[in-house]
């Protein structure tokens, strides 16, 4: 297993955000988090990410414990994530923001940019490649958020709800990216309200509600998951 | 915003140095001279805040702290136990290395306004002690440097040695401005300054980039605080660790252009050069109105080129060749 959290909570005062949540993520495979509004998805992500220390449990990747460790410490270990509220470089191209992101593994401002060009025109952004990132709207910047991170060359990337709010084609290109970028080896973690993107692309399906884990499996057994339908995706989802 | 560091910024520098060594070689005019060894001193100390307030996105409003300190340690070395001010102002600068990287440690998770306010009251800390500290500087009453010429003693007959210095001096910190720009570190500066919780979240080290930032710029203020102490050859603390000095330092940076090598000198040699001109024209009679033009011309810059004149001045440019091309 390349992730493995284990029994990790989160307590914010008297209110206890992620309960006991176990769950784990072998090499290679694409897995959905899902779950309600508040049901503490992204209090999971700063925890694994290392923005917040949890409460109790313990979270591996590769084999090594990295509870704990400041966030910038996890992405040189190989997890990186990217901002569900997308933080972009506002005052440097899209370019310049992916260099920044190849910098933490190369020294060399030839390399970095060499090494940024390339992702940039994987990620489909060659287009704006010199435009600031201020200027993009909302999808694009979402691909930029995943351009940087993957700059950083993770062994496995945290997306938080990077398909939310996108068009139909830029849906579909990122749906595609997301695709390419497995299928050359990157595993991947995915927040995701879009419930059709999460089924296409996931393998497996871990579901959280009030901050507990009702459900984990592939999404043909998640989606019948009486729990489920009660907690999240509603009748009509089960009707259809 | 990097590819702003081209040729044409070095052409402006450089044709600035040049003129600035000129000036004591072909005019007699002490007052143009003295001018122009103040203008360059403030381009060199504005270019050292600029890599923490323009670079690194950290607003300091205490290097006047920094300034004094680098100041006061070559003058003090040099009075009690006549150390060479070159060492002194090593000394000074090492000093203030220090101070500096453990104020940034300590406040390296207060951001913006937070972090402005710590600075401040660092540097209200230091004037206090620096003013009440009689036995060690002579409180308010101020410390004179001995006038004896040498190269030693860092102290000069003539101009040019002193304009030569201090050209020098900000050759130094211009061209680790033009380093950190194209570098590794700069990138991650302006990753950091963008925006700190992305800049952890792809890997970089913001502690250690702020504390390394921010020793830096101090470490060149306190280099020009010595050549400060040694060209005036007085040094008390209602100026030399002044808040109007680290507010000066800032200000120059805005009105040229943050985060950009030739800002600063811009900046500085544009806020220098009114500054002197309207004192000299209307300080005498109706005091105080000198004062009165100068924030109105300030405030005027400002509104016009919100960006600094170094991006502002050519974006100017564009717009006035285009009706004609049209």
């Amino acid at each position: 297993m390349l992730l493995e959290v284990e029994r990790v909570s989160k307590r914010f005062g008297g209110l206890t955000a992620v309960s006991e949540v176990s769950f784990a993520v072998a090499e290679g495979q694409v897995v959905g988090l899902i779950g309600p509004n508040g049901a503490g998805k992204t209090t999971l992500f700063n925890v694994i990410a290392g923005v917040l220390r949890p409460s109790s449990g313990s979270i591996r990747f590769a084999g090594r414990e990295i509870s704990g460790l400041r966030p910038y410490r996890i992405c040189r270990a190989g997890l990186c994530r990217t901002f569900q509220i997308v933080k972009p470089f506002r005052n440097l191209t899209v370019l310049e923001n992916v260099v920044v992101g190849a910098f933490t593994r190369v020294r060399e401002r030839r390399a970095a940019y060499a090494d940024a060009l390339k992702i940039v025109e994987a990620t489909g952004l060659a287009r704006w490649a010199d435009s600031l990132a201020q200027a993009l709207p909302i999808g694009l910047r979402k691909r930029v958020e995943v351009a940087r991170a993957l700059a950083t060359r993770p062994r496995m990337i945290l997306l938080d709800e990077v398909m939310n709010g996108l068009n139909p084609t830029e849906l579909r290109e990122m749906m595609d990216l997301i695709r390419r970028l497995n299928s050359s080896g990157l595993t991947v973690l995915l927040i995701e309200h879009v419930m059709a993107a999460v089924m296409d692309l996931c393998q497996r399906i871990v579901v959280v509600h009030h901050g507990e884990k009702i459900a984990d499996g592939s999404p043909e057994a998640v989606t019948r998951d009486p729990r489920v339908v009660e907690a999240y995706l509603g009748e009509d989802y089960l009707m259809r | 915003m990097f590819a702003a560091t081209d040729i044409r910024e070095h052409v402006v520098a450089g044709s600035l140095f040049a003129a600035a060594i000129l000036i004591p070689l072909t005019s007699d005019n002490l007052f143009l001279q003295d001018a122009t060894i103040l203008i360059l001193l403030w381009a060199g100390l504005a270019s050292s805040w600029n890599i923490a307030g323009g670079f690194a996105g950290q607003i300091s409003l205490g290097h006047a702290a920094f300034f004094g300190l680098g100041a006061y340690t070559s003058t003090l070395l040099k009075l009690h136990f006549g150390l060479s001010p070159w060492l002194g102002m090593l000394c000074g600068g090492a000093l203030v290395m220090l101070t500096s990287g453990f104020i940034a440690f300590a406040a390296t998770r207060l951001r913006g306004p937070y972090f402005s306010l710590v600075t401040l009251a660092f540097a209200a800390v230091v004037q206090i002690i620096a003013a009440r500290w009689y036995g060690l500087t002579r409180g308010n009453e101020g410390l004179s440097i001995p006038f004896e010429p040498g190269l030693g003693n860092f102290m000069f007959t003539g101009k040019l040695p002193w304009t030569l210095i201090v050209v020098g001096y900000v050759l130094l910190v211009y061209a680790v401005s033009v380093w950190i720009a194209r570098s590794r570190f700069g990138f991650q500066l302006a990753g950091m300054r963008e925006d700190e919780d992305a800049a952890q979240a792809i890997g970089i080290d913001t502690r250690l980039l702020k504390v390394g930032a921010i020793a830096l710029s101090a470490f060149l203020t306190a280099l020009g605080g010595s050549f400060y102490a040694q060209y005036v050859g007085f040094l008390d603390p209602g100026y030399a660790l002044s808040f109007d000095l680290s507010i000066k330092f800032a200000l120059m940076c805005i009105i040229g252009g943050l985060g950009t090598p030739l800002g600063p000198i811009l900046g500085a040699v544009m806020i220098t050069t009114l500054e002197m001109y309207l004192r000299a024209k209307w300080g005498g009679g109706r005091s105080g109105l000198y004062l009165v033009v100068y924030g109105a011309l300030l405030i005027l810059i400002v509104r016009v080129m919100p960006i600094g004149l170094v991006r502002g001045i050519p974006q100017l440019l564009v717009r006035w060749r285009k009706p004609r091309a049209a």
